[in-house]
This record gives C-alpha cells, structure tokens and sequence, in this order.
C-alpha cells in the first residue's frame, strides 16, 4: 500500500529518475482566492485583491536521506490572481522521497546588479522599480474598507536588497511524504492579520515597514495537499 | 582550384563569425565597469539603440525621445536648460546629464539611484514629468511598428521584442559614446602641447579639482555634498532620498568635466549659468555642513587671474570629434 502511494506521488520512469511540481496557490484562510472577489476579516472589515505576484529564488526539495533536488528554474515569478496554474518543478536523475520545501523569497542580490535580463526577470513584468534600481520582491494591490485612501486602495511594493532593508527572506517548510501531490498554499487572510492598512495603505520602497512585512509574507506560507 | 576552395572556406568562416564589436577602451583608462559579456556590442544592436534614443515613441504623447533632453550637439546634455521638460511641458527636478563613458560608471543619476546602465531608461520612460509611458506600453507599441520587429530581428536574432532587449540595445548605443580625444587627451599622449595658461591651468586644476573630479574621466564617481545651499522650492536632498542617510544630504553624483564648455547650466539643478559661477562658488560660496565633502574643508584661496588659466584648461577638455561624430546623431 505504501508503495503504491509513492508511485502515486510521483513518476517513477524505469531508469528511477524523479520528477514532481509543487503548484503555488493563494487561499483567504480555506477559501480559494479569486481576483475582485471579496473577502472578510473576523470584523466583517473586507478586502478585493487585484494583484498578488511575488519572486522566489533558489527553489529545492530535500529527502530524508540528504538528497537535494534543485527547481527547474532559479527565479520564478509568480502570479497567484491571473495565470492559470502556477507551479514549481523539479526534476532529479535518482528516485527522490520529498521531505522538505527550500526556496528565497525575493531576487538574490547577485541577479538585482546584473542589468537587463529576460523572462520572469524582464522588467516588462512590472515587478521592477523605475525611480532606482532593484526589483519589487512582493506586490500586492487591491481595495479594503479599512483603507483610508481616497478609493480605498492599498498597494504594497515590497523590496529592497541591500541593508538595512533587504526584504530577501528564506522559507523552509515540512513536506508529508505519504501524501498525494504538494501544495505552497499562501493565505493572504493571515498576511493582513498582521499588516495595518489603515495606517499604512501604501508601501512603495524598502524601509522598516517593507521589512517587517517581508517577515510576515513569508510566514504566511504551508504546505497543502490536494 | 586549391585556392578557390580555401578563398570559399575564408569567405564562409568571415560570413559565420559573429559581427561583434570590441569595446573601445581608451589607451591607459581604467577596465570598464559594465560586462561586456552580459550584452555584447554589435553593428545592429548599437543600430538599434541609437534609433530607439531618437524616437518619441517611447513617450506617452510621442513627442519626448531621449535626444529631446539629451542633445548630441551638446554632449548629450539639455544645454540652456536649467532643469529638463518633458511632456505636456512638465517641469522635472534635475538638470540633464550630459552622458559619455558610461561604460565606467557604477552609478547613474546625481542621486545614484540606478546602479547598471541598462535600468537607466527605465526611470525617465516612466517618470510622469518625463516621458509618462512605461516599459510595457513601450513594447506594444514596438511590435505594432512595421519597422521594429525586423531590427529586432538583426540584433537579437528573431522578432520578439522584450524589455530586456529594449534595455540592452538602447545599452549598446550609449556604451559607443566614448570621448576621449580632447586636447588634453592629445596632450597626455604628447601629439598636442598645452599653451603656457592652459598648463597653469591643469596645475591649478590637479591641486584644487582632481581630487573629485579625477583623471582620465574627470569624475571619481562618488556622491559628495559641495556645500551648495539647498533649492528652497525644489527641496532635493539628493543622495538622501535614495539612501536614507543623513550623511548623505546635498551630496550628488560628481559630474564629468569633460566637454563642459557645452554643457552649461552646472550642478544637479542647473543653478550656475557659466564656468565662472562654478569656480566662484567653490572659491566664496561653500555652505559649510556636517558633512560638506572633506576635499572642501579647506578654502580654496585662487586670484582672478588663476580663474581664468583654470577655464583655459577647462576649455582643452572639449572634443570635437566626439560632439560631431555623425555615428551618434539621428540616424538616417
């Protein structure tokens, strides 16, 4: 039984190389987030999302027998209101049991002085700072009853990658490897648990604030199954 | 025989190689700091760039190209204009820039914002007092061109066009703009001779100026305040607001001296309208602050007469060939 529920898990091709993706969703506690739909706190307050992207780097999965398997990607940038199905994969030439979930949340230091670069790096994404130089780890914008901004707007630009406000932060979550398919399920109702919109209804360059809430953006991860 | 086949295996070897251009890096200057590697030169990329540089279409109203600001006749700097206007007539904060040997700059922008040549764009494409657009807008607008898709297709070897690409084309055409044949350049390598004041004036010049403003490039690349007062209505801290620093209040990015004959109005908000002004100001106008540059803690005593073999210096770091280099003006 076990062992089916590990062929289950993943493919097992007869060379027994692994592979297996980890699909990234956002949720508002259990329920599945949806763009412009609303949402409310536990004091009826409510809150539309129109946008949630954020970058991970680094992606790896480790096993309990000391395997390290490396994403497919180093830098990935995901858009949890409006790409269909967003995922992290990962290939590895030997079989694999996951154990573990590593990646970094933000664009390492290295890659932010290295000038123009493509694909989910491409500044055409709109996840990069025009007035000075660095990309925004973290973007979430939408509406909320407790904003005080004329429209009710919030919008959080969360970057910075050098001190004192580097924003880069490191996750590390626990996988059961008895169970079917992996999950990075981001719950954006514990997110604004801990970030006061009506004080601060926009964040727009690294700072203390932007820091603090790179901590708790990273907090707000699990690992989900299907 | 033979030689017809090895004149066909030469022919097909050139037409395979690649058509990069080697950088050019002035006789005794220091390594570049950009990498080459990452967006190598080529004829159709610095193409490329110098038509995206020229063309309006990178803002909002199609009426602001890069050139409106940046004047190759004038060391790509806004001559006669204290701060740069941009669209709609908008007013911004900073003079222009003149831009040249950008290739050894790990800052850009007198408040050092931006820290590779290749983001720079990015800022006035998308400032709303600028050219109001965005790299995005940018694109679409690209690819809808009947004559884009093809250049595209030249430099980077299909018709996709990114903000990557965009950003390092336009890299390419600014990284040819290299001056580094003035007088004093012809001089250094012993083709010129200074004239008896010009040489007091590149005595007075290395005891007094040097020190920020250092040789070969005429800039040591730092951020200093030099003890100008504060613009009242315009309130720019420089490096400040970028960096959080109180160290950092009223200190901007040390200008090029090179070409600065065409370049007037000086400093980061055009304030002084000749080289005498600037020379005056270092002399008797200095506001002294907790963090005025060291190099300007001790006054500078220098008679009228030193004032003027320092101008005639100043004067010898003008290069024709660079300000009239038909390669950097609109393309035909």
């Amino acid at each position: 039984m076990f062992f089916w529920v590990l062929m289950g898990l993943f493919q097992v091709p007869s060379d027994a190389q692994s592979e297996f993706s980890v699909a990234v969703k956002a949720t508002w506690n259990d329920q599945d987030l949806i763009a412009g739909e609303a949402y409310l706190t536990e004091n009826g307050e409510w809150f539309r999302l129109n946008i949630l992207k954020f970058y991970i780097h680094n992606p790896s999965i480790s096993s309990s027998d000391g395997q390290k398997v490396t994403g497919a990607r180093k830098h990935y940038l995901i858009d949890l209101l409006h790409a269909e199905q967003e995922k992290i994969e990962f290939f590895s030439k030997k079989e694999c049991i996951p154990d573990s979930l590593f990646f970094s949340l933000g664009v390492d230091s290295l890659t932010q002085s290295a000038g123009a670069l493509g694909m989910d790096l491409d500044p055409a994404n709109g996840m990069y700072w025009t007035w000075q130089s660095g990309y925004i780890h973290i973007k979430i914008e939408g509406t909320s009853s407790l904003s005080k901004h004329p429209s009710q707007e919030f919008a959080c630009h969360i970057g910075g990658y050098r001190m004192p406000f580097n924003s880069i932060r490191d996750v590390e979550l626990k996988i059961c490897s008895l169970k079917e398919g992996i999950v990075l399920n981001l719950d954006l109702a514990s997110f604004f648990r801990n970030f006061d919109v009506t004080s601060n209804h926009h964040i727009m360059s690294p700072s203390g604030m932007s820091s603090k809430l790179a901590d708790v953006f990273a907090s707000c991860f699990q690992i989900t199954h299907p | 025989m033979k030689h017809l086949a090895l004149c066909i295996i030469l022919t097909i070897c050139i037409a395979a190689s690649d058509d990069s251009d080697d950088p050019y890096i002035p006789e005794g200057w220091p390594e570049p700091v950009y990498h080459f590697s990452d967006n190598p030169l080529s004829e159709a990329g610095i193409y490329l760039g110098r038509k995206l540089f020229y063309d309006p279409v990178l803002s909002a109203d199609s009426m602001i190209s890069c050139a409106s600001c940046h004047s190759p006749y004038n060391s790509f700097a806004h001559t006669d204009h204290a701060l740069s206007h941009g669209i709609h007539d908008s007013i911004g904060r900073r003079n222009a820039p003149a831009l040249m040997n950008l290739a050894w700059h790990k800052s850009f922008m007198f408040d050092g914002a931006i820290h590779h040549l290749d983001m720079v764009p990015l800022a006035p494409i998308s400032h709303s007092g600028e050219m109001g657009s965005s790299i995005q807008t940018i694109i679409n607008r690209l690819t809808e061109n009947p004559t884009y898709p093809a250049l595209f297709q030249k430099a980077f070897g299909d018709t996709k066009i990114s903000g990557e690409r965009t950003l390092k084309a336009m890299s390419q055409f600014l990284l040819t703009l290299v001056s580094a044949n003035a007088k004093y350049d012809r001089v250094m390598h012993h083709l010129d001779t200074f004239t008896y004041q010009e040489k007091k004036g590149y005595d007075l010049f290395k005891a007094h100026c040097a020190s920020c403003h250092t040789e070969p490039l005429f800039t040591n690349g730092g951020h200093f305040n030099n003890g100008l007062t504060m613009n009242a209505t315009i309130q720019d801290k420089g490096r400040m607001e970028i960096s959080g620093k109180t160290e950092d209040s009223l200190a901007f990015k040390v200008p090029t001296l090179r070409n600065i004959v065409y370049t007037y109005p000086y400093m980061h908000d055009g304030r002084f309208q000749t080289l005498s002004k600037v020379i005056q100001h270092y002399t008797d106008g200095i506001q002294p602050s907790h963090n005025l540059a060291p190099q300007l803690q001790k006054p500078i005593r220098i008679s009228s007469n030193d004032k003027a073999d320092l101008i005639a210096f100043l004067k010898t770091l003008s290069d024709t060939q660079f300000l009239f280099n038909p390669k950097h003006q609109y393309p035909k």
